[in-house]
């Protein structure tokens, strides 16, 4: 969870169902516990405060801005978190957004986040179903899934490993 | 200069009406006393003699009987008043000879908190008067006294020289203007308001204080009125912030007609004080916070801006969205000790849920939206708040399919509806 640097983009990117939310999950729980005000910029709407409480993450220090589906107001949202400055961790989520949308992202909102976040304690998580940030991102990881844990009927997790596309460092679920 | 009023049989309104129609620095010191300032008056008015006897007929004019007492010293025109009938002028720099025939014992309301024995122990002295008082070695007396005989020797010299208590006005805090021609423009309007609130604000500012709620309400033609109230999380001393908030607020609930006036109130109350920990974490600051949210709010829409709170309830997705603050939930951070470690998956929600084309064969689901499931669990069974209006009851099935993705559906009311996904 160290891997993820401070005044830094970081990209977080899978396939569905890959455990990349889970992961997530634990770094929103750490950071929270460790006193981080955390923001998560959820450009679908999809974030299940339930799960993201049973990870362990703190939802009284958590600013949620919960997406209309349109992906410039969740970039709008982001720069404006951003720009506030006092938050340790800010996820901007972009998973299953339409891939139309994302491809018309200009590359300048990435240039404009990484300097706004630059020289501060801010860590900017994007996460997506491929990798969006090219290179303003310091560090960018890939999500893959090992397997679905089942014991019995029941659905107990995802195995997962992450592995990174710039370090070359591994991380396991 | 002061001037003492004492008037035991009139009420305290009478006595603070008359002061204050003399001058704005009045101490409302005990029941049937007030002190105010007389500087200044000799401009207006003329020798302490004219003013004096200019006080007397405004008490005469209002049906008083009062004790007037004029000093440099304010304790001193106290116990003049007090115990000196009618109009007692004392000249600067010989307080201490008027005052020297009084006994004692008039020192007695003066000594609140001091040794019950104290005037005893003078008595016993043989010190009877406050000229004899006066007369005591400094020093000694107040080895033997200690604060209480600075004090006591202080009043019987005339020489305490303090400050007025003055009585704080009621700040109203409330502006308003009318227009002279209808606005329908929020940018001028904006104007307007800046300046009641810049006045307001430095109004506050005078006191030492902060709002923490404003009140903007605005005559329309016809009539009518439209009031918002904003509330803030903490009190806020910035009127930039709180104009910027009102502009947010206003264009998200534009008035119905043309404006033709204005009123602003804001609530005051103490500003905050927070010491800040050297080695807490970084918090946004809560001005700034604010103004963030509020633009969020008018970004995304409200309700969809806060920190989710959940609800004590097997309701699926069931959670409120509570007003986000960096205030009070540093403390919390420290107690949080939950390990996620166990915890090897998320959810995704669909809001709402999407609709879905289930095939099932012996009351097992084989297919979603025409993709074939490779492997399932359920049905889970769940219902809740049949004792309410808004009963639910569903089957749900975990469900993985070709795609490689892992989802929950539901059947409920006959109907299929994909909730969401696992990641």
């Amino acid at each position: 969870m160290e891997d993820f640097p401070r005044g830094a983009i970081s990209e977080v990117f899978g396939a569905v169902s890959c455990g990349k939310t889970a992961l997530l999950h634990r770094l929103l729980a750490k950071a929270s516990t460790c006193g981080d005000f955390c923001a998560v910029v959820d450009s679908q709407g999809a974030f299940d405060p339930l799960s993201a409480s049973e990870a362990g993450v703190n939802l009284r220090s958590l600013l949620w801005i919960r997406g209309n589906a349109r992906i410039e107001n969740a970039f709008k949202a982001a720069d404006l978190i951003l720009h506030s400055g006092g938050f340790g961790v800010v996820v901007l989520d972009l998973c299953e957004a339409p891939l139309r949308d994302l491809n018309r992202i200009p590359l300048s909102y990435w240039y404009r986040f990484r300097l706004a976040i630059e020289n501060t304690p801010t860590k900017l998580i994007v996460t997506g179903d491929r990798p969006l940030v090219k290179s303003c991102a310091r560090v960018q990881l890939e999500v893959k899934r090992e397997r679905f844990l089942w014991r019995g009927p029941v659905f107990e997790g995802i195995s997962f490993e992450a592995e990174s596309r710039k370090h070359y460092a591994r991380l396991a679920g | 200069m002061f001037a003492c009023l004492y008037a035991p049989d009139c009420t305290q309104e009478q006595l603070l009406a008359l002061a204050s129609s003399f001058s704005p620095l009045v101490e409302d010191t005990a029941r049937g006393v007030v002190i105010f300032s007389i500087v200044g008056l000799g401009k207006l008015i003329g020798t302490p003699q004219q003013i004096a006897a200019a006080i007397a007929r405004g008490g005469a004019e209002a049906g008083m009987q009062a004790n007037l007492a004029i000093s440099a010293d304010p304790d001193t025109a106290v116990l003049a008043a007090h115990h000196l009938r009618g109009i007692t002028l004392i000249p600067p720099g010989r307080e201490a000879d008027r005052l020297g025939e009084f006994p004692v014992y008039v020192l007695g309301s003066f000594l609140k908190g001091a040794d019950p024995e104290f005037l005893e122990t003078l008595e016993r002295w043989g010190v009877h008067t406050l000229a004899e008082l006066a007369a005591l070695p400094e020093l000694g007396f107040i080895a033997r006294f200690g604060e209480a005989g600075v004090r006591c020797l202080r009043l019987a010299r005339g020489e305490t020289r303090r400050s007025l208590r003055v009585m704080a006005s009621p700040e109203n805090y409330q502006r308003s203007i009318e227009l002279e021609h209808p606005q329908r423009l929020l940018e001028p309007l904006l104007f307007v308001i800046a300046s009641l609130l810049n006045e307001l604000m430095e109004a506050l500012a005078r006191q030492g204080l902060a709002t923490n709620r404003v009140t903007l309400g605005l005559t329309l033609q016809k009539h009518s009125e439209h009031r918002r109230t904003l509330e803030f999380p903490i009190p806020v001393r910035d009127s930039k912030v709180i104009l910027k908030q009102l502009q947010f607020d206003l264009e998200a609930h534009p008035p119905q007609a043309a404006i033709v006036g204005v009123q602003v109130r804001l609530n005051p109350v103490e500003p905050r004080v927070l010491q800040h920990g050297l080695f807490l974490p970084q918090a946004p600051a809560p001005e700034k916070l604010q103004l963030t949210l509020a633009r969020l709010t008018a970004l995304m829409g409200e309700n969809n801006v806060g920190s989710p709170e959940l609800i004590d309830t097997h309701r699926p997705d069931a959670f409120v969205m509570r007003a986000f603050s960096s205030e009070g939930t540093v403390g919390l951070h420290q107690s949080f000790t939950t390990q996620p470690a166990t915890i090897r998956f998320a959810f995704r929600y669909y809001r709402p849920a999407l609709s879905a084309q289930v095939r099932t064969e012996a009351e097992r689901p084989i297919s979603v939206n025409a993709q074939p499931v490779v492997t399932f669990a359920g049905p889970w069974r769940a219902s809740g708040d049949w004792w309410t209006d808004t009963p639910w009851s569903r089957d749900e099935w975990d469900i993985e399919l070709s795609n490689g993705g892992l989802y929950r559906v539901y059947q409920a009311s006959s109907h299929w509806y994909l909730e969401g996904m696992y990641d």
